[in-house]
This record gives structure tokens, C-alpha cells and sequence, in this order.
């Protein structure tokens, strides 16, 4: 907190005498960061994601949170949709996995629905939808989301034993998943996926 | 008028007006020139859009920022993006909620119906010539690029999940940043050619620019 009023009362001299103000905006936001709990933004445009930053997450505070479009294979396991992995040719060869190495589950796709929407196990998808936790034990429980994390943990605030228990005990009962809203069946995924994030990493700040 | 001045006097100071006007216009296109180039049909990601500025100088001029903070100053663009949802239409705007990935905008799209008429006008002359034989196949041709003008003009066969390249300019309204589009088309089906076509162009443009 010393600190903090410390850095506070250096802020608010310089913008007295109104020198280095994009300086001082930078150091506010930065107070603002470690004052408040981050909680996350919902993302309200369908960002490009690859299928191992959701499968591959180890800390579900971390996970994405609010819409994502993924491209990959679909697939059909244990009468359930997933979507598997391409290879992501823009990385270097000791990190990118080969094709179908992770998968994540879809839901809201049904046979009915694939058909409708001319897909087919085997062929590649862009899959547009919202991130959600899953509850694998209760498939039918409602789902949860990095919010719905962010804030039970912010709860346990006054116990850090019990932080940690929850996110380690909620890995075993839930699994990252994509609300399916648009499914389409695409040509040439890789080139894709490789211009797409291009596109990303351009309008990332 | 007649109580307070004469006609001469309201002359006199509409030519003022005009004379001062005249003069501000011509310093600004003057700095103007000297300090960016303007840009028209640019290659842009929905974020860029929802990041300009209007200009507050020029008129229909909008200023972004690359990711290294750089101005692009431009007055028309292009973009490419998936429709997400409708907007409520009216009798001469169709809106889409319009996503690239980056961002989601409303895109208001002209119905033209004006163009319209014109065209299903001629349309139903070229069929009724279509009858006779002697006018058969330049009849069919004609036919053939009124569908595909049909095409260019009416936007109601835009369907949620279609991908559609959009030019036109932002449209700021009540804070809210918006794209009035002057031309659209419309990409769907497995290939995706002319997105990757389209975000190549975009990412090459965007590595080259420099001020």
C-alpha cells in the first residue's frame, strides 16, 4: 500500500505539471491492474484460437474467455463430437504437434445438426462458438466459465490452501469446451489457420 | 429581413462569408498535403476500424493506428468478415452483425431500390424479347449479366454464416463505431481462396506500410 501512494503521489506531481502524460496514463493503468482482481474480458468477436490453447491450459483462470472461431478435424468419440488438431505450420518444428494429437469437445452438435450443416467426421472444420468449462462427471450440470472461475476463486480469497485445492480439484471434474454457434466445412485448413494467425499476431497489442 | 437590413447588407456579409471560407479550406488542403497521404480502398481488420478517429480537419477522412502506432489516414477501406447475426433492417439499410476475428461491427448495407426496379424492369423486357428467335442468344446473355448485376445490388440473399468482403468507410454515430458499405460480395462454400487472397493482401500492406 506504501507503495502504492507512493507511486500515486509521483503520478498525480507529474500530471500537476503536465509533463509525460502517455508515461503517466501507462503507470495508472498499472496501479489499476494490481488495486482491482483482474478479471477478464469477455471477448466479443469470434478470435482466432488454436485447439491446444484450450486442450493444452493448465490453469483454467488462464483459459479464454467469451467467443473464439477454431479451425480443426472433426471427429466422433464416444458418441460425442470433438474437434481435433492441425498442424500449425507457422511454428517451429519441435513445438507444433502432428494433426489429431489433442482434440476438444463440441457441444451442441448433433448428428441431426452435422448433417444439416454438411460436415462429416474426417473433414475439416472452422467452428465458431463460445469457450465453456464442461463438467465431464455430470454431462448434463450447467457449464462454467473463466469468469465463473476468475470470481470462485476471488471468494476464496481469505484462504489460499483452498484457492489452490479448488483449481486443482476443478481440473479433474471439468474439461475446456466450444459452444458450437457456426460449424462450415473448409478447403486447405493449414493455409488458413497459418494466414489467420498472422492476422491475429498483427492486431495483438 | 426588411425590418432589420437591407438586402445589400445580407450580401455583403454572405460574400464575407464566402471569401473567409474559401481561404481556410485552401491552408488546410495545403498542410494537409504536406503532412499524410490519404488513403482510399485500403485493406483493414474490423479492429482498425473500431480504433479510428474521425479527422477532425477533413471531412470523410478517418485516421487508425497500425500495431506500432503509426496513423494511417484513409477515406474508404475493405474488409472481410463473417456475418454473426442480422441488425434490424429498415426500408433502404440491411445491417449485419459483421466478425473478422479481430473484431464485430453493424455493417449497413445499401438496398438501392432505385437500382433495383431498374434492373427487374429490364429483366422482365429481356425475357419477353427472349421469345422470339431472332433475339434468342443475346437475349440469354443479357439475362445472364442482369442476374449477375441482381447480384451486386440486392443484399437479401446475405444469410448468417456467409463470409462477405465489404467496401465502404466507418460510420460514427452516438459513440458508437459502425461501417457503412458501399459494395459488398458474397463468399461461401468450402473454398476459402478469397479469404486467404484477402488476408494476404492485408497482411502484406499492412508489413509495408511506413509513413
Amino acid at each position: 500500500m506504501v507503495t502504492l501512494a507512493i507511486v500515486h503521489s509521483f503520478v498525480s506531481h507529474l500530471i500537476f505539471y503536465g509533463i509525460l502524460e502517455a508515461f503517466s496514463k501507462k503507470v495508472m493503468s498499472q496501479v489499476q491492474v494490481v488495486a482491482a482482481p483482474n478479471t477478464p474480458e469477455y471477448c466479443h468477436s469470434f478470435k482466432t484460437l488454436l485447439v491446444e490453447e484450450l486442450e493444452l491450459q493448465t490453469s483454467y483462470l488462464r483459459l479464454h474467455y467469451g467467443q473464439c472461431a477454431i479451425i480443426g478435424r472433426l471427429a466422433l468419440k464416444s458418441a460425442h463430437f470433438w474437434l481435433e488438431n492441425v498442424r500449425v505450420r507457422s511454428l517451429p518444428e519441435n513445438y507444433s504437434l502432428p494433426e489429431g494429437a489433442v482434440s476438444v469437445l463440441l457441444l451442441g452438435l448433433t448428428r441431426e445438426k452435422a448433417i444439416e450443416q454438411r460436415v462429416s467426421t474426417g473433414c475439416y472444420c472452422i467452428v465458431r462458438g463460445e469457450v465453456v468449462l464442461c463438467n465431464v462427471l455430470r454431462p448434463n450440470s450447467p457449464t462454467l466459465t473463466a469468469r465463473g472461475v476468475h470470481e470462485q476463486f476471488g471468494s476464496l480469497a481469505h484462504d489460499q490452501i483452498a484457492q489452490k485445492q479448488f483449481i486443482s480439484k476443478l481440473r479433474l471434474t471439468h474439461k475446456p469446451a466450444v459452444d458450437l454457434w457456426f460449424i462450415q466445412s473448409i478447403d486447405r485448413p493449414e493455409d488458413l489457420l497459418t494466414l489467420r494467425l498472422k492476422i491475429r499476431g498483427m492486431t495483438v497489442r | 429581413m426588411e425590418i432589420n437590413c437591407g438586402f445589400d447588407d445580407v450580401e455583403d456579409q454572405l460574400e464575407n462569408f464566402v471569401i473567409r471560407r474559401k481561404q481556410q479550406q485552401g491552408k488546410s488542403t495545403d498542410s494537409a498535403e504536406s503532412r499524410a497521404k490519404i488513403y482510399e480502398d485500403i485493406p483493414l481488420t474490423l479492429m482498425h476500424i473500431l480504433r479510428a478517429t474521425e479527422d477532425s480537419e477533413r471531412e470523410h477522412v478517418f485516421i487508425t493506428h497500425n500495431n506500432n502506432g503509426a496513423p494511417i489516414h484513409f477515406r474508404t477501406c475493405i474488409v472481410y468478415g463473417f456475418v454473426a447475426g442480422f441488425g434490424t433492417h429498415n426500408d433502404y439499410f440491411n445491417k449485419y452483425l459483421i466478425d473478422d476475428g479481430t473484431g464485430s461491427l453493424e455493417a449497413s448495407i445499401a438496398k438501392k431500390p432505385g437500382n433495383r426496379e431498374v434492373i427487374s424492369c429490364l429483366y422482365n423486357e429481356v425475357t419477353s424479347l427472349g421469345s422470339s428467335d431472332a433475339f434468342k442468344p443475346s437475349a440469354e446473355r443479357l439475362i445472364r449479366i442482369l442476374k449477375s448485376a441482381m447480384e451486386c445490388i440486392d443484399p437479401s440473399p446475405i444469410a448468417r454464416g456467409n463470409s462477405l468482403f465489404l467496401s465502404g468507410r466507418p460510420n460514427m454515430f452516438r459513440g458508437k463505431v459502425g461501417m457503412d458499405a458501399f459494395h459488398f460480395f458474397i463468399d461461401s462454400g468450402r473454398s476459402r481462396d478469397m479469404e486467404m487472397g484477402f488476408a494476404d493482401y492485408l497482411t502484406d500492406w499492412h508489413e509495408n506500410y511506413s509513413l
